[in-house]
């Protein structure tokens, strides 16, 4: 998806989101990544920063997702591959640069995502819940227009990372 | 978060609990509206809430509702369904015991244990109660069951509320007596009993008189209700009538009692005896606000409780190792002390246990009572049920303080009972035993590694104002050359024809220049001095910081003579714990991650290391084995921790022939490893000489993750055991984790630090000459020993190429006594580090032990050299990163009706790494079983619609897609009936819920996978 779709997409997903303010809403913030519209709940949004390349320290011989550690203001943040962890792409057409830092329990992480798009208010009657027996179960919950929104728990577990044997 | 998970596991049965009880009211409705058209259909429905009751209770450790609903639903297996359907009464005593059901379920409404055993015994008896013909005397006596059922529940809360162990009751007590009085009296109008009417009615009275006066309940008053209640009793059980002269005799003395009441001066609740929680919301009388005093009040008395009994065992075992009077009067001071705390908080079982092992211990400093095993071990006892106390509600352990109490009155009086086994006292959880008093300090503990951490923080800014000088000097270097090459090109340019204006314009330049170096020398001068004031400052703060976070070993190691002692004892083992170097101090952080592995150190040591006591007579040794726990100091800044038992030894020859049949290592290594080596093979993951996992040491975390949990502190574990004569296990650990001296190291462009204290020496090597391949892998010689050699990039999988004809900078290793060569591609420099402690998942990664923050700012991971020396070994010739890579989780299905235990189970299996989807019943099992491959089913048996023996047939009929597909049964059915059955359907194992449940669910889930 080009730049200009994705502006047309995201504008139209604002306007639809107007017309629904009589209802209970969900203020998200909304990132693309591998050309999908993936959502989390800004609560759980600490921060958006952008990756500067000199920045990172690779962590050799760390699971394939985790990109490695920056310093980010005195806190040791890992940095996730969005790619790699949700859609296992393990080579990405550009790579990530803008971090999404998200908290999962007492941690933060930096997701590595394609790029924000934006906020985005969803109305919670919207928002349908997907059958369990076939989706990956960080899907919290999707909407009519394609939007995923992710359970920051249930993607940020050690297992998901690649620490299985050692539980989350 | 186990905690929490409690909670949350609680709060989910409590709603599920009330949709149960509100559907078995429902059901019981139904079959008295008379539109049942299938009694037996819901009669069914009513014993499958129970049983579904009956499991959450029980995963919710609630066991007075699980001994209920198990009645319960047995009471409804036995009985006829078109019997209950005409049964009014048979109805109303259900809808009661429902009733008692939700009771138990309320904390704030608990009824009294003895309410619950009348309850247990009459619902036995339901069956044959209502099978009598319904005849007008057969509804005579179904009333007549009914009042008697709720009459024994009114005098036992009577009872219950007053007796306490024959202490003055609190307002509280006597609130719920006073209802006990008032449903007795409504009992007796409803079924015409005029006398046991007056009665209660003016017991009621007296009770309700003593509470607006805020009059304490005396001795006298206790004796008059007693007689009054004994006479109740009387009538209720139909075992006399008392004359009228009887009753106007109890009535007058309770008319005098209540006089005295109003007239009284006498003390009134003091100030101090402020009721329980639960006690001030029943009475109301405590303003709201003090309930916050009151939780603290609470949280006060739980640390003091735990701190005391901390001492106490200690004591106790002192006591037990040299009988002097200074321990005695100790013991004695400490239950003494106990029971002020308990009464304070009105925590009147403890207050109890303690008076009564107060009294034994008066007995024995009398010279009456004779300090021998039997008291010693009923004042262990005492001591753990205390700890239980401290710990729970008081109520599930009711019973057992019971026993207790009276087992120290029996011992007080010079008997010696036989041991009591059915003396319920909790074991020592290993949650109890990871505890540390670390937690008993008054600042959380958290906190001040905050505030630790960021004064580490301090140094990143010694460091950067070292880099700052370091740079300025560097500008003066710069300078300084550029007024070299000015000076020696001036009297050239004197020489040379420039016009005079460019001549000016350079002098000019020079000048300027020359400024510029001055104010850049005083700069630089200045900057130094406030390096040397600020790395003076950080330097001091630095180790102040360090020693606020420093802790002597006895916080953890003061628990061990208990533990040991009490593992000891229920193995049927005797054993004495020496500790040495308990006042060394070490970092907190350090201390409260290795009281885990040091548990399981202890816990091996007696369950494996030590014989039993016959066993060591035959071998000429004293039956009481030694276990010595010694710390000293150890090259400086490290520490040196041994745990030496003088047990049996560890058997090589089986650990030989476990390795081999497990595969762990090959037949040659198997047959050709030296002894020493075989001992190491100790710490691999998957070996274990036992058989089976025993209770004790079966909890526990096995070597390999004890090894490993020491490695990430930095530390290293070295064992030595020799067969019959005993084992030790000595730890090396830094004694602080914040800063310590590195070596800056470069591959592949990325810079890694090694801590200074690892590395023996830095070589140059010349890979034609000192490189010699044996057995296919690379080694050099030095000082008459062959080391492995590696390329570090090699070991972390980055690309760097090497120069093959060399030198190349070689690192060489040392670490438990092992050393290896390591191949970089630029040694940096040697400086202090900074370390910053990686958080979970990172700190899993076993090659990393930290992280370093470098004065450039930059981040530099720090490796661990114990695991990179030790994985170069023979057993594991590659980095094991491979095997920490994820691999594909097992997918389980878990079937359950229940909520609640199915949240229980899930949590159990995700937590040992399993993928768990769930269903709610046999039929909704097997869509779930028809969409993809699953490794394995984890299913209830009692359950709607399809239950789990009807699935597990289903399962097994299908013999081309789900036939060979392993199968649980995991169910409150215990009996050898129903394990039969279960295995006949053709499941693979079969678990009981309840104790160990967990443990053997587990077990049975990785002997089939």
């Amino acid at each position: 998806m080009n730049d200009a779709e994705l502006l047309r997409k995201r504008a139209r997903l604002l306007a639809e989101a107007r017309n629904e303010d009589e209802s209970v809403k969900l203020e998200v913030l909304l990132f693309a990544l591998n050309s999908q519209h993936l959502a989390v709940d800004k609560a759980r949004v600490e921060n958006v920063l952008r990756l500067q390349s000199q920045s990172l320290t690779p962590l050799p011989g760390c699971p394939g997702c985790i990109a490695g550690l920056i310093n980010f203001s005195g806190e040791l943040l890992p940095l996730v591959r969005g790619n790699h962890l949700l859609f296992g792409i393990t080579e990405p057409s550009r790579p990530e640069t803008t971090i999404v830092v998200l908290k999962a329990g007492d941690e933060n992480y930096g997701l590595l995502v394609d790029e924000i798009v934006g906020i985005r208010q969803i109305p919670c009657n919207q928002l349908l819940l997907p059958s369990r027996q076939n989706l990956s179960p960080w899907i919290a919950s999707v909407t009519r227009d394609d939007i995923t929104l992710i359970d920051v728990d249930a993607l940020l577990t050690h297992q998901n990372l690649g620490f299985g044997e050692s539980g989350t | 978060m186990r905690e929490e998970f409690g909670q949350n596991l609680e709060a989910l049965f409590q709603e599920e609990s009330s949709q149960l009880l509100r559907a078995m009211r429902d059901g019981l409705g139904r079959l008295h509206s008379e539109e049942a058209a299938d009694p037996e259909t819901i009669q069914t429905e009513l014993r499958r809430a129970a049983h579904t009751l009956k499991g959450g209770a029980r995963a919710t450790e609630q066991p007075e509702a699980e001994m209920l609903a198990e009645s319960l639903e047995r009471a409804l297996k036995m009985v006829k369904p078109d019997q209950l359907a005409r049964s009014s009464s048979g109805q109303e005593f259900l809808l009661q015991t429902i009733q008692l059901l939700s009771d138990c379920l309320d904390p704030d409404r608990r009824p009294a244990s003895s309410v619950i055993q009348s309850r247990l015994e009459q619902l036995d008896q339901l069956p044959s109660q209502i099978s009598v013909p319904e005849t007008p005397a057969g509804a005579q006596s179904e009333l007549d069951l009914v009042f008697r059922g709720e009459a024994a529940h009114c005098i036992q809360a009577l009872r219950t509320a007053l007796s306490h162990w024959g202490r003055p009751a609190f307002p509280a007590q006597l609130k719920q007596a006073a209802t006990a009085a008032a449903d007795l009296e409504g009992a007796a109008r409803s079924t015409d009993q005029p006398v046991l009417e007056i009665l209660a009615e003016h017991l009621k009275s007296l009770l309700r008189k003593s509470l607006q006066q805020n009059c304490a309940w005396s001795h006298e008053r206790a004796e008059t209700a007693d007689q009054v209640i004994g006479r109740c009793h009387q009538i209720v059980a139909g075992e006399s009538t008392p004359s009228a002269e009887q009753v106007m005799e109890l009535l007058a003395r309770i008319a005098r009692a209540e006089e005295q009441v109003l007239e009284s001066t006498e003390a009134v609740f003091e100030s101090s005896e402020i009721p329980s929680a639960s006690e001030s919301q029943a009475l109301s009388l405590v303003p709201s606000r003090e309930v916050s005093f009151e939780t603290g009040l609470r949280q006060t008395f739980k640390e003091e409780v735990e701190e005391k009994l901390i001492e106490l065992g200690d004591i106790l075992v002192a006591l037990e190792q040299k009988p002097d009077p200074n321990n005695l009067e100790s013991v004695f001071r400490h239950f003494h002390n106990l029971k002020g705390a308990a009464r304070s908080v009105g925590a009147v079982a403890m207050e109890g246990l303690c008076q009564s092992a107060e009294s034994l211990l008066a007995q024995v400093k009398k010279g009456l009572v004779r300090l021998e095993s039997g008291v010693l071990d009923g004042l262990h006892e005492t001591a753990n049920l205390l700890n239980a106390l401290g710990r729970d509600h008081e109520q599930p352990h009711l019973q057992s303080v019971r026993k207790c109490i009276a087992l120290l009155d029996a011992l007080a009086e010079g008997k010696n009972p036989a041991p009591n086994h059915s003396l319920e006292i909790p074991a020592i959880s290993p949650q109890d035993l990871s505890r540390t008093d670390l937690e008993s300090i008054r600042i959380s503990s958290r906190k001040l590694q905050k505030l630790a951490s960021q004064i580490q923080e301090l140094l990143s800014l010694k460091l950067a104002s070292q880099q700052r000088v370091l740079e300025l000097r560097q500008i003066n270097a710069r300078l300084k050359n550029w007024e070299n090459e000015w000076k020696r090109l001036q009297p050239r340019l004197k020489e040379l024809d420039v016009p005079a204006a460019v001549k000016e314009f350079l002098n000019f330049n020079s000048g300027f220049a020359n400024e510029l170096k001055q104010s850049l020398t005083s700069l630089t001068r200045a900057t130094d001095q406030d390096r040397r004031n600020t790395t003076a400052l950080v330097d001091s703060t630095q180790e102040q910081s360090k020693r606020l976070l420093m802790s002597p070993f006895s916080t953890i190691l003061g628990r061990f003579p208990k533990i040991a002692r009490d593992l000891a004892q229920s193995l049927g083992k005797k054993v004495e714990v020496q500790i040495e170097g308990a006042e060394l101090e070490s970092d907190r952080r350090i201390l409260e991650r290795l009281n885990d592995p040091l548990l399981h150190l202890v816990r091996n040591a007696i369950d494996h290391g030590i014989e039993p006591p016959e066993q060591r007579i035959h071998s000429n040794k004293p039956a009481q084995a030694r276990l010595k726990i010694s710390v000293y100091p150890y090259r400086g800044s490290q520490l040196q921790l041994t745990i030496q038992d003088d047990g049996a030894g560890v058997d090589l020859s089986k650990v030989r022939q476990i390795a081999r049949e497990k595969n762990l290592v090959s037949p040659q290594q198997a047959e050709s490893a030296s002894d020493q080596e075989v001992l190491q093979w100790i710490f691999l993951s998957d070996l274990s000489t036992r058989s089976s996992a025993s209770e004790i040491s079966g909890r526990g975390l096995g070597m390999a993750i004890v090894r490993d949990l020491i490695m990430q502190l930095g530390g290293s574990i070295q064992i030595n055991s020799q067969r019959g004569k005993g084992t030790s296990l000595t730890i090396s650990l830094p004694t602080t984790l914040a800063t310590f001296r590195g070596i800056l190291v470069k591959v592949s462009g990325q810079t890694f630090v090694f801590p200074t204290a690892r590395v023996h020496r830095v070589l140059r090597i010349r890979p034609e000459q000192e490189i010699h391949k044996l057995e296919g892998k690379q080694n050099i010689f030095l000082n008459a020993q062959v080391l492995p050699i590696h390329r570090l990039s090699e070991l972390l999988l980055m690309p760097s190429p090497l120069n093959p004809k060399g030198p190349y900078l070689t690192l060489i290793l040392e670490a438990e006594q092992r050393m290896a060569a390591l191949i970089v591609d630029e040694i940096v420099s040697e400086q202090e580090v900074l370390v910053r402690e990686l958080k979970p998942p990172l700190s899993l990664i076993p090659h990393l032990s930290g992280i370093s923050l470098l004065g450039t700012g930059e981040l530099a991971p720090i490796l661990n050299v114990s695991y990179l020396v030790q994985r170069q070994g023979p057993l594991h010739s590659q980095l094991p990163i491979s095997s920490k890579l994820p691999k594909k989780p097992l997918q389980i299905l878990l079937v359950d009706d229940s909520l609640t235990s199915r949240a229980l189970l899930k949590s159990i299996l995700e937590s040992a790494g399993y993928k768990v989807e769930t269903a709610s019943d046999g039929e909704e099992a097997l869509a779930a079983l028809s969409q993809r491959p699953w490794d394995l089913v984890v299913s209830d048996i009692e359950m709607p619609r399809m239950n789990g023996l009807e699935l597990t047939r289903h399962i097994r009929a299908d013999r081309k897609r789900t036939g060979s597909l392993p199968v649980i049964l995991v169910s409150t059915l215990h009996s050898d009936e129903d394990q039969q059955r279960g295995l006949e359907v053709g499941a693979n194992a079969y678990v009981v819920k309840g104790n160990r449940a967990q443990t053997k669910l587990l077990e049975a889930i990785r002997s089939l996978l």
